[in-house]
């Protein structure tokens, strides 16, 4: 008579040590969740018999088989399915009407493909079996080949890594695409109707190839857009900073617009000093004739301009104090360059672009640096503060 | 004795609060009515802590314990844990289990030696339980429900267990358990034992919906009237001496 027991296994236990043995095992978890869907419970006999029946089970799925029957020409995915097939009234009849018996017995029993695609098979003789077994096994050798073939892929593709950057920059290739061109003239075109890109101020440009060698490194080395530039991150990829440049209108350089973002390094390959303007004769002007004279660039400025028969001349006159900026010159540029950058601008004229001669702006951001340093701005406010204050009190009125 | 409270005018009392033989744990409410309760009755004896788990206030439907140990869920914050061990005792270990049936409230039920776990629990977290409770872990359903932490409560003198519990498992469990059983309600006929009542060796806690017959069956199968001063000094020398040192 067992003492104690076990209500969800309908077993029973001579000790409490089996009893808890008995509740860790495997059986009366299992038992416990079908009393709480409502069947009830099994016996340690099945239990062991499913068990051993779901690692069977498991063990057939690895590889699974194809099965066809060569008479009639099926193909089944499972050995009852097949066996099934036999029994039936097409299998019979066409088994009672071939004259070869042995035939009607032959089975094929193959892997499952999974890549290649699957042929209906007809009736075929056993000549035709083997042909039919030939021709699957021929389908392995081009797979193999293809597999090579991706490794000779990734051969080439880490060759190409090694291969020198700077000789790789070549000034015709574009650097958006990769496409080769003859000429900088050339690829200056394609990169302008492909990608919207375009040199500013083409003019004044002095050193054409160092300026696309520059950019090029920029975008395919560093991975930086050429328009956000340092204010976000370098991209992680060549193909992630292409994609921002095409995706956001970003394939251009930040030069010639006047703000403050602009980037200080492509100065070094232009030359303005063409730009400057020759004035001749010189003009006193009486303190009372305000309407020609205006202070430019917040005062550091003379603005002067006189109206005639002939026309309109304006002349900016700078302070002393910025003679060293006003001075600058530029070292001269070469020739040949100088003839690639007149023709860059005559095919951006003949292409509808106006290129913007920005000289004067250029000159009044370094003044204008250079009065931030000095503090004009604070001595003009301090002036200001001092002009507010009211003098000519009344003598009753001590302040 | 069982007292009726009820937190913030609800009266699943044991979802706000976990109590046992060397702490007690009540969550932190707008007014200080559901603290100052269970205050007047166990500040002499165990510490009450003010706690959350989580973020959440239902700190006795997520976390575990007995006198040996307390287990918390994975979504409790590190603030949370560490003001736990703070304010425990130092024999009470406080660990926090990475399960993903988070609710360990729900799915264990124990005393101080012996715990009920739901079916599906994972062996790890089977360990685990017996190493930092101190108890010997049995998988178990309760009337048919897996969720074995909500529809009983045990303590070391007894338990009450869901009302439709059959007289077989009922003789099964109080063999397993080696305490007496009953089968009962909370709150007015609620089955979900260990929501509405929380209990330890010597006092209850149920909400105040429960009936007169409720609280007289719980007082009697947790022998809590036998909480007199000379059974106090008894049966509880060892959480005295632990409380004046």
């Amino acid at each position: 008579m067992p003492t104690v027991t076990c209500n969800a296994c309908n077993a029973g236990f001579d000790d409490e040590e089996q009893q808890r043995l008995h509740y860790r095992s495997e059986w009366h978890r299992y038992n416990l969740k079908r009393k709480v869907a409502g069947v009830p419970g099994v016996t340690e006999a099945l239990f062991l018999a499913r068990q051993t029946a779901l690692a069977e089970g498991s063990n057939s799925d690895s590889t699974p088989m194809l099965y066809s029957c060569a008479l009639c020409g099926k193909e089944y995915r499972s050995s009852k399915a097949h066996a099934q097939h036999l029994n039936s009234r097409s299998h019979l009849m066409k088994a009672s009407q071939e004259p070869n018996a042995s035939i009607a017995g032959i089975t094929i029993v193959k892997p499952r493909p999974e890549r290649v695609q699957r042929r209906a098979p007809s009736a075929v003789e056993e000549d035709e079996d083997e042909d039919e077994e030939e021709e699957w096994v021929e389908v392995d050798p081009s797979e193999l080949e293809s597999t090579s073939e991706m490794q000779v892929d990734e051969h080439s593709s880490k060759s190409d890594d090694e291969i020198d950057e700077f000789e790789e920059l070549d000034p015709t290739f574009c650097f958006m695409c990769d496409l080769e061109h003859d000429t900088i003239e050339n690829c200056m075109v394609h990169m302008h109707k492909k990608h919207g890109f375009f040199i500013p101020d083409s003019e004044y440009l002095k050193d054409p190839n160092g300026l696309l060698i520059y950019v090029g490194l920029k975008v395919k080395r560093d991975f930086i857009c050429l328009y956000c530039n340092d204010r976000c991150q370098p991209f992680q990829s060549l193909e992630a900073v292409r994609k921002h440049m095409d995706a956001k209108g970003h394939c251009k350089v930040r030069y010639g617009d006047g703000g403050d973002d602009e980037d200080a390094d492509l100065e070094d390959f232009y030359d303005y000093s063409s730009s400057y303007a020759d004035v001749e004769g010189k003009e006193l002007v009486a303190a009372d004739d305000k309407d020609n004279i205006e202070l430019g660039s917040g005062g550091a400025e003379l603005v002067i301009t006189n109206k005639s028969e002939k026309g309109t001349r304006v002349r900016t006159l700078g302070s002393r104090e910025f003679i060293r900026y006003y001075r600058q010159k530029p070292r001269p540029s070469v020739a040949t360059d100088r003839a690639l950058a007149l023709s860059l601008a005559s095919s951006y004229k003949s292409m509808g672009l106006v290129t913007v001669q920005s000289k004067e702006q250029v000159v009044r951001l370094k003044v204008l640096r250079a009065m931030n340093k000095t503090g004009v701005e604070t001595m003009r406010t301090k002036i200001g503060m001092k002009s507010n204050v009211i003098r000519n009190l009344p003598k009753n009125c001590p302040y | 004795m069982a007292t009726r409270i009820q937190f913030e005018n609800n009266c699943e009392v044991g979802v706000f609060s976990k109590l046992t033989n060397a702490y007690c744990l009540v969550a932190i409410g707008g007014s200080e009515n559901f603290y100052s309760a269970f205050e007047s009755e166990l500040a002499d004896v165990i510490p009450v802590v003010k706690t959350s788990i989580g973020g959440t206030r239902i700190i006795g439907r997520l976390c575990v314990g007995n006198k040996n140990g307390l287990l918390l869920p994975h979504t409790t914050t590190d603030q949370e844990l560490q003001h736990l061990r703070n304010c425990l005792p130092d024999q009470v270990v406080v660990q926090r289990i990475d399960e993903r049936l988070s609710a360990l409230g729900n799915c264990v039920a124990c005393n101080d030696h012996v715990a009920l776990t739901h079916p599906d629990l994972d062996k790890a977290t089977e360990e685990l339980i017996a190493d930092v409770l101190g108890v010997e872990v049995f998988r178990q359903t309760i009337a048919g429900n897996i969720l074995v932490g909500s529809y009983c409560a045990i303590t070391n003198r007894g338990g009450l267990v869901h009302p439709h519990t059959s007289i077989e498992d009922l003789d099964e469990l109080s063999t397993l358990l080696q305490v007496p059983l009953v089968a009962g309600t909370v709150n007015r006929g609620s089955e979900v034992i260990a929501a509405g009542m929380t209990v330890n060796d010597w006092t209850a806690f149920c909400g105040s919906d429960t009936t007169a017959t409720e609280l007289s069956v719980i007082e009697s199968v947790f022998k809590l009237r036998e909480g007199q001063p000379a059974a106090i000094v008894d049966d509880m020398r060892k959480s005295l001496i632990d409380s004046y040192v």
